[in-house]
């Protein structure tokens, strides 16, 4: 790299190479956010269908992969998506300790196939703020726009100063839109202009808005 | 804008290194799965923005250290780190006790940085981007970032070597 930059003193630059070779994460570890990612990426509404066909091959690797490693401790929950293949949603509950004391479970979107309804570690925030947005994203996928705009309603009620409100703003707007609501989708993407003016979330808003 | 078959090459190729980034960057261990989760999610749905001419990685990057530091992920009392250094075979076991105990030393300092230091430092010194690439996906000035830099490594020394004299 050139740079004006001083040298860093040798021993320095020795410990920051060793920084940069630590050795990888276990790759069980990595599989199980992979097939999280996997599920969240799949609810989006711009879903390509080869898109899909990897989801599906993650996803059944992974529930493989845990069914014959015996790495127990994930409830996992099929879900019928109409816009998309049926695909599995793997959540962990056995995360090393729990970042904050529980508290009630944000109501899933869909009902679990297992009859006992496993409760999922939440906690005020910044977990179930990133919770409600996520419902808020998973049924703008899955086509459950009231679902999408209650969960953006309660967000703004729990975070109306909260990190992800770009974020739900983007949510309610491109939920409102897809709900035939222009005028309430336009008159608050307006606002999310003017509050948000080089958010890159304006992109997918206008395209919502165009549709 | 990145495409869904390369965005599923994506995740599946940069999770181990993106894992490793945001525990640099102070995300707690029992943080990171959500974190990375969170990090590709964010990315899908700000894939527009995505300039494929560019390297993935420093994209990546600034949208890891913006949640980082943001959300607020990263707790007191952060659970000690569990993997290893890298050493061949033929390392003895003194060797990989110095090197633990530098790794240590390392995850001290950095803790020592706010987060602006932080970032460049992890960005440039240790993960090895270009400095137009950070300030790209850290969207700062050149010269800001050159300033940062300047400052992050004196903090950072002046932590290690603290650690190293406590040692």
């Amino acid at each position: 790299m050139n740079d004006p930059l001083p040298s860093l003193p040798k021993d320095i630059a020795e410990a920051l190479a060793l920084e940069a070779k630590r050795s990888p994460p276990p790759q069980a570890a990595l599989a199980q956010v992979q097939a999280r990612i996997a599920a969240s990426v799949a609810a989006s509404a711009s879903l390509a269908p080869a898109f899909a066909t990897s989801v599906a091959k993650v996803t059944a690797a992974v529930v493989a992969a845990l069914a014959v490693g015996g790495a127990g401790g994930f409830w996992v929950r099929t879900v019928s998506a109409p816009a998309v293949a049926p695909h599995i949603i793997v959540l962990p509950v056995t995360l090393p300790a729990p970042v904050a004391p529980p508290v009630e479970a944000v109501p899933a979107p869909v009902a679990p196939a297992a009859p006992r309804e496993p409760r999922v570690v939440a906690a005020p925030s910044p977990q179930l703020e990133r919770l409600l947005i996520e419902r808020a994203t998973v049924a703008l996928a899955r086509g459950d726009l009231a679902g999408a705009l209650d969960a953006c309603r309660e967000h703004e009620q729990k975070f109306a100063q909260g990190m992800l409100v770009e974020e739900r703003e983007s949510l309610a707007i491109r939920a409102l839109a897809a709900e035939g609501q222009m005028s309430r989708a336009r008159a608050r993407a307006d606002r999310f202009h003017a509050r948000f003016p080089n958010s890159m979330q304006a992109q997918v808003i206008d395209d919502a808005l165009k549709k | 804008m990145i495409q869904a078959d390369a965005f599923h090459a994506a995740y599946s190729n940069e999770l181990g290194w993106l894992w490793s980034t945001l525990r640099r960057l102070g995300v707690p261990a029992n943080a990171l799965p959500d974190a990375c989760h969170d990090v590709f999610v964010v990315a899908w749905e700000r894939r527009a923005t995505f300039r494929p001419d560019h390297p993935l990685r420093p994209w990546l990057f600034g949208i890891a250290c913006r949640l980082a530091a943001n959300r607020r992920v990263r707790m007191a009392g952060s659970e000690a780190l569990t993997d290893a250094p890298v050493l061949s075979h033929h390392e003895s076991p003194e060797a990989l006790l110095v090197a633990k105990q530098t790794l240590d030393r390392v995850t001290k300092a950095l803790d020592a940085l706010d987060d602006e230091k932080r970032q460049v430092l992890v960005g440039h010194d240790i993960e090895g981007f270009a400095m137009p690439e950070l300030t790209q996906a850290l969207a700062v000035p050149l010269n800001t970032a050159y300033s940062r830099l300047r400052h992050a490594r004196v903090a950072f020394e002046r932590a290690f070597r603290s650690e190293e004299s406590s040692a």
